[in-house]
């Protein structure tokens, strides 16, 4: 169910190349379009790979996109809206909500192994404390904004509870996934913007196939490494018996300092020093980071029949994908992986035997999760464009000529 | 002398048959006794699945107290959630020594040492809180006693101050090991079976099924110093580590509902296997168990660990027990009851 599907066919909008994260869509009260005049100016934003850019060296499924793996599917609900000086409550409002569902099914009633992992603890990740617990996923995934978790929260429960009133009853009991990055910079964050219209948006939103990235639900208001971020994403197909498997990463991209950013094993950071996040309406106000953002959250699926204590495993080597973009995981960072498996759906007090890899193939999917974190982490910055928020605040976009140069420089493209 | 002797037992599910660990198919257990003019003490093994298998790992999960200290090969059992070497229950200041004997047996079995026979070595160190000799107990415990404690493993358990209960201490009386099982558990008739050290425990605090004995018998012994309690949980439930974990964790129920795990408890830890193997090679089909289901088998090791707690204490020498006097105890469970 579209929202808009009339006038805009999600799939072709995005292969039309002009993907804009930032597009939110009509029909939804509070939801807004970006301005036809910022639009007009807004430069063409790519996936790396269309720069010529490719991480590591596993193929990447059909739409290199989490949605590779069957059954997942990725909504957004986008709220842009107003400029100007901050009114705390009014705006301007520079965020949304991704939800990630994990399967087209009943969560509730089937559920997915599953399992995170903590690079570093500041952020929330609600719902994992179940997860630890049981090894089960019954929910979708929320990346929203540091203020929002708590409506996003309500409002995914009550999504679930409208689908499944019995919800409750069952047992383990589903406690919503939602996770948060901090926008500060350019959102009206006290204003908590996101509510149940938006999560509702972004579930009807959810889809297969190609993913908006960059400035679109949870990462509307995101930076890393001092540019514009938010929403990335990637696959790879892994070795495996038959047919191999299919890893897939999103990312909610908020981390890293400048003189760290990496792509593709070249110092781009150190290349391109300017371009800093821009305070615009009060200068005292900067926030003296050197661009740094701080958070990082990253959802990881496979077809892979894994167990939990597998999944954790693959969730360690999300933190090595983030490391080959620069990050070092800072102590102000909430760097929060969940990794999930969709090949065995569990239902409650369902007894029958069920398919398991064993460890023999687990090194391949290492790699797939290392080179699609990797690559999502880019996208989003490739894919984001240059924003301006509350106070006039302003985060640039990573410039993507220059980092064609800075690559052929090193000799990375020709 | 074993609890079911004296007519009393702990909970309401079925005992195995020799009520213990190896009531688990394939599963052996085994001591070795250490003895001089100036030293006793000892080693346990418990082997998780039979010698001479081929390679296979099992499935584990751990639990302990404030996060654990003295077990060995917790990299692979907690980052991949198996393991396939024996467990041996051995002295602190000989876990280097018996670690040293474990290597040699898993080089025996795999000169690669791999993840799926016998690598890494599980030594679980005990605090054995008495007065051995350590230079006794380094030189008493070494590659060949670890050699011998693993071919004496077998199905019949024996309890109190033997192995590595030889020098343990729990209520204030003597040892020791003991161990217990139910059978029939859930959906899939399975076993859950249990072997442990016990040290440590306070006899005012001691109960017998939740009816506490101090009112009945007196006078009272004073605590054992605290030492480590070790559990180790077997079951053939197809369990998965998290599962594990969890099944090892309800122990901790067990131990304090028997008094033995209290505020001054330093040490303990639980160690629950699987004796499903884990998937090899491509991997395979593997039935899952389901929430509900594991009830029984946490019920299970919440009955087995305070059966077995007691155990330990009754098996060690009676005429030693001093204020607990065995024959005592039926009157003053029944007491405690009717009050």
């Amino acid at each position: 169910m579209r929202r808009d599907p009339d006038t805009i066919d999600r799939r072709d909008f995005l292969r039309s190349g002009l993907g804009l994260a930032g597009l939110a869509v009509a029909g939804a009260g509070g939801l807004v379009r970006p301005a036809a005049a910022s639009l007009s100016v807004r430069p063409e934003r790519v996936r790396l790979r269309e720069l010529g850019i490719a991480i590591g060296i596993l193929p990447t499924g059909e739409f290199n996109a989490i949605t590779d793996v069957a059954g997942v599917s990725v909504g957004h609900a986008t709220v842009i809206r107003g400029d100007g000086p901050l009114q705390a409550g009014e705006g301007p409002v520079r965020t949304g909500v991704t939800a990630i569902l994990p399967h087209d099914g009943d969560l509730a009633q089937e559920r997915l192994f599953a399992a995170d992992f903590t690079l570093n603890g500041n952020g929330e990740l609600t719902g994992v404390g179940v997860i630890r617990r049981t090894g089960l996923l019954a929910t979708p995934i929320f990346f929203t904004n540091t203020s929002s978790v708590g409506a996003v929260y309500d409002a995914g429960l009550e999504c679930m509870l409208e689908a499944d009133p019995e919800l409750f009853g069952r047992r383990p009991r589903p406690e919503p996934v939602v996770g948060e990055t901090w926008a500060d910079f350019l959102n009206d964050t006290a204003g908590r913007h996101v509510g149940r219209e938006q999560v509702a948006a972004a579930i009807a939103d959810g889809a297969g196939g190609p993913v908006a990235e960059g400035c679109v639900g949870g990462g509307t208001g995101m930076r890393a490494y001092g540019f514009k971020a938010g929403i990335g994403t990637a696959s790879r197909q892994a070795p495996g018996p038959g047919k191999g498997y299919v890893v897939g990463a999103i990312v909610q991209a908020n981390h890293g300092r400048r003189d760290q950013l990496v792509v593709d094993g070249v110092p781009v950071g150190r290349e391109i020093p300017d371009l800093l996040p821009q305070p615009g309406l009060l200068p005292a106000a900067a926030d003296g980071t050197g661009g740094a953002g701080n958070s990082l959250l990253i959802a990881i699926a496979t077809d892979a029949p894994l167990l939990p204590v597998q999944l954790r495993r693959l969730g360690k080597r999300a933190a090595i994908g983030m490391g080959r973009t620069g990050g070092i995981s800072a102590h102000g960072s909430g760097d929060l992986f969940l990794a999930f498996s969709t090949a065995n759906r569990m239902r409650e007090g369902d007894r029958a035997a069920v398919p398991l890899a064993s460890d023999r193939h687990i090194t391949g999917l290492h790699l797939a999760v290392v080179e699609a974190v990797e690559e999502a982490i880019l996208n989003a910055l490739t894919m984001a464009y240059t924003m301006t928020g509350r106070d006039a605040n302003t985060i640039h976009a990573l410039p993507l000529d220059r980092l064609v140069a800075v690559m052929r420089a090193h000799g990375r493209l020709k | 002398m074993r609890l079911r002797d004296l007519d009393l037992s702990v909970g309401g599910l079925q005992p195995g048959r020799r009520n213990a660990i190896t009531d688990v198919r394939g599963v052996a257990a085994g001591h070795l006794d250490l003895r001089t003019p100036a030293t006793a003490s000892g080693l346990t093994a418990i082997l998780p699945h039979p010698a001479g298998l081929g390679p296979q790992a099992l499935f584990v999960g751990r639990w302990s107290v404030d996060g654990g200290e003295g077990l060995t090969g917790l990299g692979v059992a907690e980052d991949f959630g198996t393991i396939s070497s024996p467990l041996v229950l051995a002295p602190a200041v000989a876990a280097g020594a018996v670690y040293h004997g474990l290597i040699r047996y898993g080089l025996d079995r795999d000169p690669g040492l791999s993840t799926s026979t016998g690598w890494p070595p599980l030594v679980v160190a005990i605090d054995e809180s008495a007065g051995n000799a350590p230079a006794a107990l380094r030189s008493g415990l070494d590659v060949e006693a670890v050699a011998r404690v693993l071919a004496a493993a077998g199905a019949e358990v024996v309890e109190g101050t033997s192995g590595i209960g030889s020098a343990l201490s729990s209520f204030g009386c003597p040892g020791g090991v003991g161990s217990a099982s139910r059978v029939d558990l859930g959906p899939g008739n399975w076993t859950v079976g249990l072997l442990l050290a016990a040290s440590g425990g306070d006899p005012g605090n001691l109960a017998v099924d939740g009816y506490p004995l101090r009112s009945h018998l007196q006078p009272l012994n004073p605590p054992s110093p605290p030492g480590t309690l070790a559990v180790v949980v077997a079951t053939d439930a197809p369990l998965i580590p998290l599962q594990l974990q969890r099944l090892a964790g309800r122990c901790a129920i067990g131990l304090a509902r028997v008094g033995i795990l209290d505020a001054v408890t330093r040490e303990g830890v639980a160690i629950a296997f699987s004796t499903v193997p884990a998937p090899d090679g491509d991997g395979g089909e593997r039935e899952i168990v389901p929430e509900p289901d594991l009830e029984p088998l946490f019920q299970a090791a919440i009955e087995a660990s305070q059966e077995a707690v007691l155990n330990a204490l009754l098996a060690a020498d009676p005429a030693t027990t001093g204020a607990l006097s065995v024959q005592d105890w039926p009157e003053a469970v029944r007491l405690s009851r009717s009050q």
